[in-house]
């Protein structure tokens, strides 16, 4: 299961973060920044899988953006790594690279490939769907 | 000139040309020649323009922390500080910045060299610093360059500089084009439907372009046109209904009207359970249509699904 997914810039400041699992904000606030710190300083020839408390971090950096997933040990790190990837697609072939005005739209977009910590989507034409039709009725 | 945010830049390295740097970061050449301020500030504004916004800045150059004064502070709304990763101690003097920073709590904050260095301040300690101070650390002149291969390459020098500095939202921003979200504000602007689409949804879907009374005029013109070709087959009151139903989500589009718009499938929905089968059947069609036009979705996707009322 994924327990979070964060988008963290390279000053270590979150961008997004989205949470499959409750969690009081204070945790939250010292996990992401535990996460953040350990992520942020390895180096690119480090694995891109890390043990971290009772489960495990996939992360990927795309320029500027580092994007961390935690999941728990019954999840495929090297899935996890993929679907990373799938996500940024998604929001290269939405946005065109730029993306910090629009966190809403990364969060619908988000919301359609995972569910409850599970993936349920990777086709893109099928994730961008229903985005792509509430565009269509908001420039009329 | 308070209005107008600032770019702190300061070096902590002699011999280092801060202006030859603000001018890599504007994109002249030549930098307008300043008059020296009293208070050893230079300022030099830059319009920062991308495609989500534009803004001016000023990008304010200071030898030192003595010059920092409140009313300069206020205006701080990111930091750029290149120091001289040569020497071992390059990074203590940048730590003479730090409480001032706390108190400033800046979204962006850069840590510029000219090239990490294994006998001065590594890239590992940097780095360190860096990430224990909400730092980004940026050199001009990378040991490494960027994979060429790699989709997402990563900027670097004063390009990636110049990134981080549009990445903020500055307060005097200008937004281009201020779109509207989410299913209310999407509803709202939702004015129109394509030309095309009244001579074969005339029946079904008309919406409304500028008044509420044109609206209900152009609505009764097809409730005519409609009726002379699928006969009785809809009450003309239920026809009303539909159309009240695209007038809602194509109206002003807030909360009452969406509420509104459940009440009214809801009505409709018991109305068409007293019809025949094949009436019923002939309804729920027009009543999708109407709603899946009214929600902005293509006709393409809708067209041929018709149950034989084709013209």
């Amino acid at each position: 299961m994924i327990k979070f997914i964060l988008i963290v810039n390279k000053q270590g400041q979150t961008r997004l973060s989205r949470y499959y699992e409750r969690l009081e904000i204070q945790k939250k606030t010292v996990l992401e920044s535990e996460v953040i710190k350990l992520c942020l300083s390895r180096s690119k020839d480090q694995c891109s899988f890390v043990e971290y408390r009772d489960f495990k971090l996939v992360y990927r950096q795309y320029a500027a953006l580092y994007i961390i997933v935690g999941v728990d040990e019954s999840e495929n790190e090297m899935a996890v790594f993929e679907l990373i990837h799938n996500f940024v697609e998604v929001l290269d072939k939405y946005f065109s690279r730029v993306i910090m005005f629009n966190l809403d739209k990364v969060h619908i977009i988000l919301d359609e490939m995972v569910l409850n910590g599970c993936a349920v989507e990777t086709n893109k034409n099928r994730i961008l769907a229903p985005l792509l039709v509430l565009d269509k009725v908001g420039s009329g | 000139m308070a209005s107008v945010p600032s770019v702190l830049l300061t070096s902590c390295a002699p011999g280092f040309s801060e202006e030859s740097l603000v001018a890599r970061i504007i994109g002249t050449e030549q930098l307008p020649a300043l008059p020296q301020d009293v208070d050893q500030v230079r300022r030099y504004p830059w319009r920062i323009d991308n495609k989500y916004y534009s803004a001016d800045v000023n990008i304010c150059v200071v030898p030192s922390t003595a010059q920092v004064t409140t009313p300069l502070a206020e205006t701080i709304q990111a930091f750029v500080i290149y120091f001289d990763s040569t020497v071992k101690s390059g990074l203590e003097k940048v730590s003479l910045w730090l409480p001032f920073l706390e108190d400033w709590l800046l979204d962006v904050m850069i840590l510029v060299c000219e090239r990490t260095s294994d006998t001065g301040v590594s890239r590992q300690t940097a780095q360190e610093w860096c990430i224990k101070h909400g730092f980004e650390l940026v050199e001009l002149d990378p040991e490494e360059l960027p994979d060429e291969d790699d989709d997402f390459p990563e900027s670097t020098g004063v390009t990636r500089i110049i990134q981080a500095l549009n990445a903020n939202v500055w307060s005097n921003v200008e937004m281009k084009s201020e779109q509207a979200f989410g299913i209310f504000s999407s509803l709202a602007s939702m004015n129109h439907v394509p030309e095309n689409s009244e001579d074969l949804h005339g029946d079904i879907l008309v919406s409304s372009e500028g008044s509420p009374e044109d609206a209900a005029e152009q609505g009764r013109g097809s409730a005519s046109h409609c009726n002379s070709q699928v006969d009785t087959i809809v009450d003309p009151l239920m026809d009303l209904d539909i159309r009240e139903l695209a007038s809602l989500t194509s109206g002003d589009g807030d909360l009452e009207n969406f509420s509104r718009l459940f009440t009214k499938l809801q009505e409709m929905k018991d109305k068409a359970a007293s019809l025949p089968h094949e009436q019923r059947k002939l309804h729920a069609e027009k009543v999708a249509k109407a709603f899946w036009m009214a929600i902005g979705g293509d006709q393409d996707e809708i067209e041929g699904l018709s149950s034989g009322e084709e013209n």
